[in-house]
């Protein structure tokens, strides 16, 4: 074996070791979001009776009726028996109040509608033939509209949300823009231990912020108020959004704003027309950021809100007070994570210039 | 991309506007008053809906008032408490807190007495009058009731020991059952609360006095024979076991099969799947069932601001048609009051709820001396500890390690 082909072996041994650690770190990555989202999708059955659970949620459920001396019995099929299994009541008989009671345990464990006459009528045929065997086609958002009506609050916490991720964008990138490009444009004494010192306000944890917080909110009645937890959001990503811009805003030559006033426009003109459009990925940055940044966050908007939760907080309160019903949270987690992925997919053009820097 | 720039301002100046227009609405609104009531019970969410839907409307309604309903646990609420007399600013109206805390709640005054005498029809059930009153007076109206309860999954059935009647177990024949699956089945498959802090406390405490024990001594007489009989499950419990947090997800998926656990989770595994599985009272003693009941109880905090409507609302909830709807549709706890008692039917439900009321009537019960230590936390990781180094560590019974448990547990007395 000559030198070449073995530095051709080294070379792809190499490459190959580099792949399989990288699909190993993409797989450690993507498969927890991947049984979220397929969890989300799957009945109460599915997510507590299988094993090993499936990767893909069913489309629809098996089930079976037969009859005995005590009664009519429910069976669900089950893959990981290989077979049906009882469901439900011990034993039901054919009247309405076990008829219903059949009916809502089937929607609620199994996410499958069936109308109480549908059911007489397998239990007719049951009366004539022992047993009936039956698919009822599964409601696949079942978790997700089941989350919205028991979890209290959550379309009304979704808005505050919104609200609250909306003017800290407003806040941050305002005060942070005007901040960062004050650092990058201008010099005056003590810019650099300024501007480190803008971040020492990121270096403490929420909690510990939100605990005095919680005394000055109320004082100024914005305590349990979207406004008042923006303003606290806005505290940190403000100094983010100063270090994102300014160095945006120094990426971008000055002669380029000397320029646009040389042909008659005023420092502002030059800022709004020249500076500001060349900035818009940097700032489209920040807004991801700050977006991303609040509407995710948690700790802080457990104790500065009572009544009017974030969805967040509606989320983990959720999930504190659920036992045994992950795939309710998981649809709610899902439901959280969505407004966050539209948002990044929205700008996701600004955030690539920003990274492959700006083009003049 | 200005264009882009434009629309975020715009959106973020727009959500901005929104929350001044929602904030000046509210505050220009003369709607009905609200009630707020602040609660330690009912956390899951299908809970709090099924009381929002199915209870809440018909006190609403009569009362021209809105519930505004908030979990909190007993720790934040008794802080919140102690902050609100300092200040002299109630905004809750109504607590519900546990019977592990109400002693701390009724000697620091946070809350006001209750006019029972003026509630007819209800009859709160003496098990938990110690902890809802003091002095004669009532301060807490009971509600939420809890003992603990056995859950079997139909698999293990096969395993019981012949002559056993599930339903009329000892714990002699609940160790052997236990052990005999693990042998049959390679690998334990009974569950407790492994994680530390949570209920493991009470299931064992429970078991203690069935023997004689005196709750929460670990080194009683009662409590030196059943961790002799428990070091045999050295294997009997699930190789995860000291993972779980609670036993509903293992019972449910299977991982599980045989627990003796709070009514509520054993509840929320059995109500999913009834034919799947058997429940029954708690395995008893040479003293008979025991089992640990715990409670919480509906007060009003004093100077509460909307202290008459507050009372409508325990008395509401006390009715006893209305006690046993909400025990019903939250979950499976014991409805506290007699005559509530007295309506139950033979569902699911009422067959998790009877089976509790049996533990509570016939049983040797014991409340949650919580605030007889400086932290409840601390005490029940000195069981957790020993379940740790004893059961599933070495499973050889060593009086040594129980002496020295105790002495930290007279440590952690007040």
């Amino acid at each position: 074996m000559n030198n070449v082909v073995k530095r051709q072996l080294r070379r792809s041994a190499k490459r190959t070791s580099l792949y399989i650690v990288l699909v190993g770190i993409a797989f450690i990555i993507i498969f927890p979001v991947f049984f979220l989202f397929s969890f989300s999708f799957m009945s109460d059955y599915e997510t507590y009776s299988e094993w090993p659970k499936p990767l893909v949620p069913s489309f629809k459920a098996n089930f079976m009726i037969d009859k005995n001396t005590e009664g009519y019995h429910l069976f669900i099929f089950n893959k990981s028996e290989d077979g049906f299994m009882p469901f439900g009541p011990l034993v039901f008989a054919n009247n309405e109040k076990d008829i219903d009671s059949l009916r809502k345990f089937i929607k609620l464990q199994s996410n499958c509608k069936i109308s109480s006459q549908k059911i007489v009528e397998y239990l007719k045929v049951v009366d004539n033939n022992s047993r009936v065997e039956f698919s009822i086609k599964k409601d696949l958002l079942a978790n997700y509209i089941l989350f919205f009506k028991v979890v209290n609050g959550a379309p009304k916490a979704v808005l505050n949300s919104l609200m609250v991720a909306g003017a800290t964008i407003l806040i941050s990138l305002s005060i942070g823009g005007l901040g960062g490009y004050a650092f990058a444009r201008y010099f005056f004494k003590g810019k650099n231990i300024l501007k480190l010192s803008v971040l020492f306000v990121r270096m403490f944890p929420a909690v510990s912020l939100a605990i005095p917080m919680v005394i000055i909110l109320a004082k100024m009645g914005l305590y349990d108020q979207p406004l008042g937890l923006s303003l606290v959001y806005s505290v940190g990503q403000i100094s983010m959004s100063i270090w994102i811009t300014a160095s945006v805003f120094m990426s971008i030559p000055v002669s380029l704003e000397e320029a646009a006033m040389i042909f008659g426009t005023s420092k502002v003109g030059a800022f709004w027309h020249v500076t500001l459009p060349l900035a818009l990925p940097g700032l489209a940055a920040c807004a991801m950021y700050s977006f991303i940044g609040s509407w995710n966050e948690v700790i802080a908007a457990v104790v500065l809100t009572q009544f009017n939760p974030t969805f967040p907080v509606v989320v983990y309160k959720a999930l504190v007070g659920s036992q045994g019903q992950i795939n309710l949270i998981t649809a709610g987690s899902v439901a959280q994570a969505l407004p966050a992925i539209i948002f990044t997919l929205i700008i996701r053009k600004y955030i690539i210039q920003m990274w492959g820097g700006v083009k003049v | 991309m200005r264009k882009v720039l434009i629309t975020l301002v715009m959106l973020s100046l727009l959500t901005t506007g929104f929350m001044f227009a929602g904030g000046q609405e509210e505050a220009a609104t003369d709607g009905p008053t609200s009630l707020v009531v602040s609660s330690r019970l009912w956390s899951p969410a299908a809970e709090q809906n099924f009381l929002y839907d199915e209870v809440f409307p018909e006190f609403e309604k009569e009362n021209n008032v809105i519930v505004k309903f908030e979990i909190l646990d007993d720790t934040v609420l008794l802080k919140r408490a102690k902050l609100q007399a300092e200040t002299g600013r109630v905004t809750t109206d109504v607590v519900i807190v546990h019977n592990g805390v109400m002693d701390q709640w009724i000697s620091n005054n946070y809350v006001e007495e209750l006019p029972v005498a003026d509630w007819p029809g209800r009859t709160f059930s003496a098990a938990f009058m110690d902890s809802i009153a003091s002095s004669g007076k009532t301060y807490f109206a009971p509600v939420g009731g809890d003992v603990y309860l056995l859950l079997a999954n139909n698999k293990a059935m096969k395993y019981l020991p012949a002559g056993v009647d599930v339903q009329d177990i000892t714990w002699e024949q609940y160790i052997d059952w236990a052990v005999a699956i693990a042998e049959g089945e390679g690998e334990g498959k009974c569950a407790v609360t492994g994680v530390p802090m949570k209920s493991l406390v009470y299931m064992y405490g429970g078991m203690f006095l069935s023997y004689g024990g005196e709750f929460p001594v670990i080194n009683s007489p009662g409590a030196l024979e059943g961790w002799k009989l428990l070091t045999k499950m050295h294997n009997a419990y699930s190789p995860t076991v000291m993972t779980y947090d609670n036993v509903t997800a293992p019972m449910k998926s299977g991982e599980t099969w045989l627990t003796v656990a709070h009514m509520a989770r054993t509840g929320e595994a059995y109500r999913s799947n009834p034919s799947n599985y058997v429940i029954a009272k708690a395995p008893k003693g040479p003293k008979g069932i025991g089992s640990i009941a715990g409670v919480s109880g509906f007060g009003v905090p004093v100077g509460a601001e909307h202290r008459d409507l507050a009372l409508k609302f325990i008395e509401f909830m006390t009715r006893p048609e209305i006690a046993v709807k909400v025990a019903r549709g939250t979950g499976g706890f014991l409805p506290p009051i007699d005559e509530a008692i007295a309506v139950l039917g033979d569902s699911p439900v009422d067959e998790v709820i009877k089976k509790g009321v049996m533990v509570l009537q016939t049983g040797v019960v014991s409340g949650v001396p919580g605030s007889a230590y400086t932290s409840w936390g601390a005490v029940k990781q000195v069981y957790d500890d020993v379940f740790a180094d004893m059961i599933i560590g070495t499973g050889v019974y060593d009086k040594a390690i129980l002496d020295a448990a105790q002495a930290k547990l007279e440590a952690l007395k007040k």
